[in-house]
């Protein structure tokens, strides 16, 4: 019987977790190591920092989901690997300290045969000055990357929207922080939707609203932005961002790292050496991610963290980290199978692996500082790894040796986005796109990296329905109901 | 905010592309909605197969 330990419940571990039990069934035990209590649509959390969905909506328990599935549930958090065992014995092992189960603060050895990270980012608020300590969110700005957060964030909202409507006049910013942060679409569905919401509440004309972010141009999202098709014309990402911008009264700064956040207030830095000031009301900015800070040692207890981890704590598999200039980026530089080059009984799925580099083009500015946006690792493509991830596992228990690994790069998949623009059946918005491949490959498409008839972008209300369509899909498919596996990742 | 109420002359908003009352109308009809709901439906299962083909054995 082997044992496969996945370290993470979001989208990618519980992908990899539930079909590599469905599967392998009773005959192999698949643990999931999760701190968390409850899974959560992170998508829809942007509903939640509105006010127009609850937190109930977009989490649930993920205790009875394992149970009646057959998984080992450990509330805990992974602390270290042990991929060749200790002194003791050979075995390999992670270390874990519980968070719940009635067993808080308490620390276990869990051994594996195969080990899957897939605990996503941790969300570096202590990197920008005044936005928080560590991973915990200041006073000054709100978040909406937990159903948590975004619940706090609505708070504000609504009380920055009774100001308004005492005539008060307020400033909203909304955007990223570091300069080297990424999940730029997320910041843009929440700006949208605020925006919408103040003008539900008739409040609009007293709040002024301002784009804030590292992109280069708007519209880039980290991906380097997008050409996208429709009816019969290829227009850049830019023009759609800038002119959903204009349509909305929203300003933009750009090429932008957040360096001080206080009260009311905040500094910034941008590429071209202008140093610069805004004053707000209510902000939410990004904060940046790294690894969440798993270490690693070797059996005779020495630190190996950088053999498996990248510098900014997301693990190293089969990609190509060779330090090279933009012009010579590949698409074949990213990882294709998400093996550890280390150990092989080792993966990482979703946020947790390193990508080889940016896809947007990178930036400084005179002062050496980074402003150059974070390759996204969106939903779909997350999933769609932590299937491949399982697919490998199981062949590998199943077949020996000679086994084959399912391998999908980034640069050979596509991707499905709707970003929102405001809630309601009849006058909610978004904007619909589809992307091929993720990362650009210019070898294949000369001109935009990226095949133009298959990225394609619209806006409507046709988004918000697919949108919430996909909200009721994606948690039906994660309580593992009826049909769970035809619904693609 | 419709586009008679837009200011061009704020420099960002000048190279933009704004629709107008009847563009913006078209972005909530039900009917049209739903026709464009299909057309990207029919694209993300295009994209779901792509990536399905896609993903091989190494
Ligand atoms: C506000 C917001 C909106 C978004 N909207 C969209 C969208 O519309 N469409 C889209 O495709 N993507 C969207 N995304 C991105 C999407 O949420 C991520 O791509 C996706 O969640 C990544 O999945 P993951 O499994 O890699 O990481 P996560 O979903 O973050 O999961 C990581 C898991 O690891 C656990 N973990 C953390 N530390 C440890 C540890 N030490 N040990 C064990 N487990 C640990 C966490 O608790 C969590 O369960 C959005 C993101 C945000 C923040």
């Amino acid at each position: 019987m082997a044992q496969i330990v996945i370290m993470g419940a979001g989208v990618a571990g519980h992908t990899t977790a539930t079909f590599l039990k469905k599967w392998l069934g009773s005959k192999h035990e698949v643990v999931v190591v999760t701190p968390n209590s409850h899974w959560n649509w992170i998508p829809s959390n942007i509903w939640v920092g509105v006010g127009r969905m609850t937190k109930e909506q977009v989490v649930f328990p993920l205790a009875p989901i394992y149970t009646k599935a057959g998984i080992d549930f450990r509330q805990a958090k992974a602390l270290s690997i042990h991929p060749e065992g200790d002194r003791e014995s050979e075995k390999p092992y992670i270390n874990i300290l519980y968070t719940g189960q009635n067993k808080e603060n308490q620390e276990e050895k869990l051994h594996y045969d195969y080990l899957v990270n897939a605990t996503g980012p941790k969300l570096q608020f202590g990197a920008t000055e005044g936005l928080g300590i560590d991973n915990q969110l200041g006073e000054h700005t709100v978040s909406v990357c937990t159903a948590d957060h975004a619940l706090h964030a609505n708070v504000k909202m609504q009380k920055m929207f009774e100001k308004a409507r005492a005539g008060e006049k307020q400033k909203v910013i909304i955007g990223t922080s570091h300069g080297t942060c990424t999940c730029q679409g997320a910041a843009f569905e929440y700006i949208l939707n605020v925006e919408h919401e103040a003008n539900r509440a008739g409040v609009r004309d007293n709040i002024e609203f301002k784009w804030i972010s590292n992109e280069p141009e708007l519209g880039d999202f980290g991906m380097g932005g997008m050409h996208l098709g429709n009816m019969g014309y290829v227009m850049g990402a830019k023009l759609l961002g800038e002119s959903l911008f204009a349509e909305r009264g929203i300003q933009w700064i750009l090429n932008a790292h957040v360096s001080n956040v206080e009260s009311k207030k905040l500094q910034y830095e941008q590429v071209d050496g202008n140093m610069g000031e805004e004053e707000f009301d209510f902000a939410m900015l990004i904060p940046a991610f790294r690894g969440v800070g798993l270490q690693a040692y070797d059996k005779n207890e020495n630190d190996i963290t950088d053999k498996l981890f990248m510098p900014n704590g997301f693990m190293r598999v089969d990609g190509d980290y060779t330090q090279k200039p933009y012009a010579e980026w590949k698409a074949s530089d990213w990882p294709s199978t998400y093996q550890s080059p280390l150990y092989k009984n080792i993966f990482a799925a979703g946020i947790a692996f390193a990508p080889p580099h940016p896809i947007s083009e990178p930036q400084q500015s005179p002062n050496g500082t980074v402003i150059t946006p974070a390759p996204p690792r969106t939903g779909m493509p997350a999933g769609t790894i932590g299937k491949a991830v399982a697919s490998s596992i199981k062949n590998m228990i199943l077949e020996g040796d000679k086994a084959k690994l399912h391998a999908i790069s980034m640069a050979e998949m596509g991707a499905i986005c709707v970003a929102s623009a405001g809630v309601g059946f009849k006058e909610g918005q978004a904007i619909s796109f589809t992307v091929y491949p993720i990362v650009k490959d210019f070898e294949k498409y000369p001109g935009t990296g990226r095949d133009t008839s298959r990225t394609y972008g619209e806006i409507g209300v046709s988004g918000h329905w697919i949108k919430l369509a996909l909200h009721y899909l994606f948690i039906y498919k994660a309580k593992l109901k009826f049909g769970w596996t035809l619904i693609p990742e | 905010m419709i586009k008679e109420e837009l200011n061009f002359e704020i420099p960002q908003f000048k190279g933009t592309m704004v629709p107008g009352k009847f563009q913006r109308s078209m972005r909530h009809c039900i009917l049209l909605q739903l026709i464009r709901m299909s057309f990207f439906g029919l694209r993300s299962i295009g994209i779901i197969i792509l990536n399905i083909k896609n993903e091989h054995e190494k």
